[in-house]
């Protein structure tokens, strides 16, 4: 492993060691190029990990302070949790469940397909689906998605069955263990899927990718790779030209250090990361490192989430096994018929009982309420996964008034559900419950939605330097040699789950940093 | 005798199951067939009885005895020994409780607990307990062995040769 100088201003520094940071430092490692990757959180390993759901949550989860605000169920439910992402080695792809889909073309150019719709930010991305296909390629074979690259689905657990079964009844075409991040045979050093179930606490079998046991440890074997944990990045720093030059963290002995650097990948996910840029304000970039088109922190996505759970009159144990066992794919294309833009996809999920009690229906208590928990042995659930409209007043904001432990401003999130999230939230319950009503169901849940895993969309690409932050390179428009390097760069956020784009615009961005180091144009 | 001239109820008190709480010397309360026991440092014995019923009416559970409510009581009790506000947002709590029921909550029937239960919903109070029992009723080994669920898996080699795919009910399609 590398141990690089603080001083040495040759290497490019990476902050957080998720989908994005983790992908693109390995990417740059086998580039030949030289790595400082700083990660707020741990170094957790598989044998650290629990099958206990709170006790991972207190391991794995990012827990420092945020507030929120907006008609979201959220911020009533959850006022300090606005998200459920991970502060550890690895990030929060120590927690995804896996689902690895490719977006679909139109996704790309919804201002265009969509139209005006009042009230949505829409843009069209500064890149297709033609020009991202190599690097989606890239990315499956390196994560080694089921149901490509000859590698056979995973097989169905019972919470699968349920979902075919209802799935097949009322008419439903596409329906599939899905394209899982998660072995069904060994694979790149790797074991396959034990059927454990708790995908959300970390795979104790490595089964499923994560940059954890994949991409740090390749790019520690090139020798180019200087990680250090528990080093909380606080401030960026730039030079008298404007050029980032380094950043200020917060080590694990809670002294703080100046890292120099060349150029600075930002992969914090979607609510640190623009919280970050906009927590480096300096005389000469008042609003915020990036932020001269004022979009930073803006048009904040989070899927229109929300979950189906069902009780059935016999046990169903839909906790064994993958997490994400499988998916209804044919509600996910463009239909405006349904009265809403955008699609949505179904995927099976469970939780254990320690968290189903928490998110069946928070707030509720009674007899009612614990007899549903009562009937958790014979649960199914799923999950909704759709396009949520970007809305310019959806943001991430610094919260002055509320202070984290280094002192700096916390993120405030504020989302508002627009219109079109709403129908299609509707749609998707209706949809789900008669899935699971066509296969037995009893009694039907319309879960609300979590905090959100997927968070998206504040630091998003744009053709314009007015309308975004970044180019279709992830390179923000006003300081070239700062990347984001996370889900912040998405334009939209698809009906897809977001990891598998990450990585590719990972792996596409380390080609385009490379490029351009050796262009000496950063 | 230190019985001699007190009310029974503050000595054998009933929470709904099978088994009453007996109230011994010291803080300790236990079930009167023995199954549990509890030992309460700030708390009055008559006030952990109306917060064990007022758990229970919370999450209500026939087939639980009222030993993992005690537990969640007992948490409350020495978290409230180590911080007054707590003990007193309890203390405070408990009173109104008692006083929305008619003066001893534990002691009424369900229709006028329940509606006593109402009128605090929402209140810190309530929040406080039902938090504490959505938290660490439901992450209680002994809850999770009632209700159907298997808990920790890994170290059993997961579920592929357990059972995750044995579902036989389902018709074929």
């Amino acid at each position: 492993m590398a141990k690089y100088d603080l001083k040495d201003d040759s290497v490019v520094v990476v902050i957080g060691s998720g989908a994005g940071g983790g992908t693109l430092s390995n990417e740059l490692c086998q580039k030949g190029v030289n790595v400082v990757l700083l990660e707020a959180g741990k170094r957790t390993e598989i044998q650290d990990f629990v099958n206990d759901e709170w006790a991972s949550f207190l391991q794995l989860a990012w827990l420092d302070p945020r507030t929120t605000s907006g008609n979201w169920r959220v911020a009533k439910d959850f006022p300090t949790l606005p998200a459920w992402t991970c502060k550890t080695v690895g990030g929060t792809t120590t927690h995804w469940a896996g689902a690895s889909l490719r977006f679909q073309e139109h996704e790309f150019r919804t201002k265009t397909v969509y139209g005006s719709i009042p009230g949505a930010n829409l843009l069209d991305w500064p890149l297709t689906l033609a020009e991202l296909a190599p690097y989606y390629a890239k990315a499956e074979d390196k994560m080694g998605v089921t149901r490509t690259n000859d590698i056979p689905g995973l097989p169905g657990n019972n919470n699968f069955k349920i979902m075919e079964y209802g799935a097949g009844k009322v008419g439903y075409k596409t329906v599939h263990t899905g394209r899982m991040a998660i072995n069904s045979r060994e694979r790149d050093g790797r074991g396959s899927c034990q059927q454990i179930g708790f995908c959300f606490q970390g795979c104790k079998s490595g089964a499923k990718w994560s940059t954890l046991y994949t991409e740090i440890p390749k790019a520690e074997a090139t020798g180019r790779l200087d990680l250090r944990p528990e080093s909380h990045v606080i401030k960026i720093v730039h030079d008298d030209a404007g050029k980032v030059s380094g950043v200020v963290y917060v080590d694990a002995s809670g002294a703080t250090q100046e890292q120099k650097a060349r150029a600075i990948c930002v992969g914090c996910n979607s609510i640190e990361s623009p919280r970050l840029l906009l927590n480096s304000e300096s005389a000469k970039y008042p609003d915020g490192l990036a932020n001269s088109s004022g979009m930073v922190g803006r048009n904040y996505m989070r899927h229109t989430t929300g979950s189906v759970y069902s009780i059935f009159p016999k046990p169903v144990h839909m906790y064994r096994g993958t997490t994400m066992a499988g998916i209804v794919q044919d509600e996910a294309a463009l239909d405006t018929r349904r009265g809403f833009a955008g699609g949505y996809e179904l995927e099976t999920l469970s939780l254990g009982l320690p968290f189903m009690a928490a998110f069946l229906e928070p707030g509720a208590w009674g007899r009612e309420y614990a007899a549903a928990l009562g009937s958790y042995a014979n649960m199914a659930g799923m999950w909704i996964v759709g396009e949520d409209m970007p809305q310019a007043n959806n943001r991430v904001t610094l919260n002055k008034g509320v202070k984290d432990r280094y002192g700096m401003p916390v993120p405030n999130v504020h989302y508002d559900d627009h219109e079109n999230d709403i129908k299609m939230r509707e749609h998707a319950y209706k949809r789900g419950a008669e899935i699971h009503q066509a296969a037995g169901a009893v009694q039907v849940f319309h879960t609300p939605p979590y905090p959100s895993t997927h968070n998206l969309g504040t630091n998003r690409m744009s053709e314009n330097p007015k309308d975004g932050v970044v180019n279709k390179w992830g390179q923000s428009h006003d300081i070239k040699n700062l990347f984001v390097s996370d889900g912040s760069q998405f334009t939209t956020g698809g009906a897809e789950n977001p990891t598998l784009t990450i990585v590719t615009l990972a792996i596409r961005q380390a080609d385009y940093i490379a490029d351009q180091m050796s262009k000496k144009e950063i | 005798m230190p019985t001699e001239g007190v009310d029974r109820r503050d000595f054998l008190i009933s929470t709904g199951a099978a088994a009453g709480i007996v109230i011994l010397g010291g803080g300790v309360m236990m079930a009167s067939d023995g199954a549990w026991a509890m030992t309460l440092s700030r708390l009055k014995p008559q006030q952990g009885a109306t917060l064990i019923r007022m758990a229970r009416d919370l999450y209500a559970y026939d087939a639980i005895d009222d030993g993992p409510y005690a537990k969640i009581v007992e948490a409350l009790d020495a978290e409230a020994a180590k911080d007054d506000k707590t003990l007193a947002l309890l203390t405070e709590g408990v009173k109104r409780l008692d006083d929305a029921a008619g003066g001893n909550y534990a002691g009424e029937d369900e229709a006028k607990r329940l509606a006593a239960l109402k009128a605090n919903a929402g209140s810190p109070f309530f929040q406080k307990v039902q938090g504490s029992m959505i938290n660490g009723f439901y992450n209680d080994h002994d809850v999770w062995a009632k209700l159907g669920y298997e808990g920790s898996s890994a170290e059993k080699g997961g579920y592929i040769h357990r059972g995750f795919d044995d579902i036989a009910w389902l018709p074929k399609s």
